[in-house]
């Protein structure tokens, strides 16, 4: 991370105009048992409380950890029911890097916001459709795939 | 100097090359006071320094 990713330029303005960036060692306590870390890196978005709603481990490129933290920030803002902001998030996911490893995630989790921000079923169905034509050996696919009789 | 930005000055053949890295915070208090102020979620990232 530190040789390719965190001194990218895209990654640090991002980080910079998105988040607040906390850095502690893996071994480091009480925070590394409280978070039940056994690997490094992890990468965690926490809300201003201090609660988790992402985590990954392991190394991710640029073009990876940005959508990642877009995927975490959305599901922050999905986790505490403000499903629009979620969905800017999302979308802004989806915009910018839809070959990424966070896409067919943040798709399903889009026709979630859109389902709770609506109580219509339609964009759950939709969130299948897409996931199924443009990410069809997704797992997200497959956790959607009930949606399809919607 | 803004915040979250930390500049840092590197001479490279006789040039100064001016790089930017990322700000970290160190102490979690400190992370997320700024979090509410800033209304920004908090990246924890917990590495290996060797």
């Amino acid at each position: 991370m530190d040789a390719v990713t965190y001194p990218n330029d895209r990654v640090i303005f991002f980080i910079t105009e998105n988040m607040i960036p906390l850095r502690v060692a893996f071994d480091a306590q009480p925070l590394s048992a409280d978070f039940n870390i056994k690997w490094t890196p992890a990468i965690i978005t926490l809300d201003p409380d201090g609660n988790e709603h992402h985590r990954t481990v392991g190394f991710l490129a640029p073009e990876e950890l940005i959508p990642s933290l877009l995927l975490g920030i959305g599901k922050s803002y999905f986790e505490s029911d403000q499903f629009d902001t979620a969905i800017g998030s999302l979308e802004k996911l989806l915009g910018e890097y839809p070959e990424s490893g966070s896409a067919p995630e943040a798709i399903y989790l889009r026709g979630v916001c859109r389902y709770k921000s609506t109580h219509k079923p339609e964009p759950l169905k939709a969130a299948y459709e897409q996931l199924t034509a443009e990410y069809p050996s997704s797992e997200w696919t497959k956790r959607a795939y009930p949606y399809r009789l919607l | 100097m803004e915040r979250g930005f930390l500049e840092t000055q590197s001479e490279r053949k006789g040039e100064i090359v001016m790089t930017k890295n990322i700000k970290w915070e160190t102490e979690i208090d400190a992370a997320l006071a700024l979090a509410r102020v800033e209304k920004k979620p908090v990246l924890l990232d917990f590495f290996n320094p060797g």
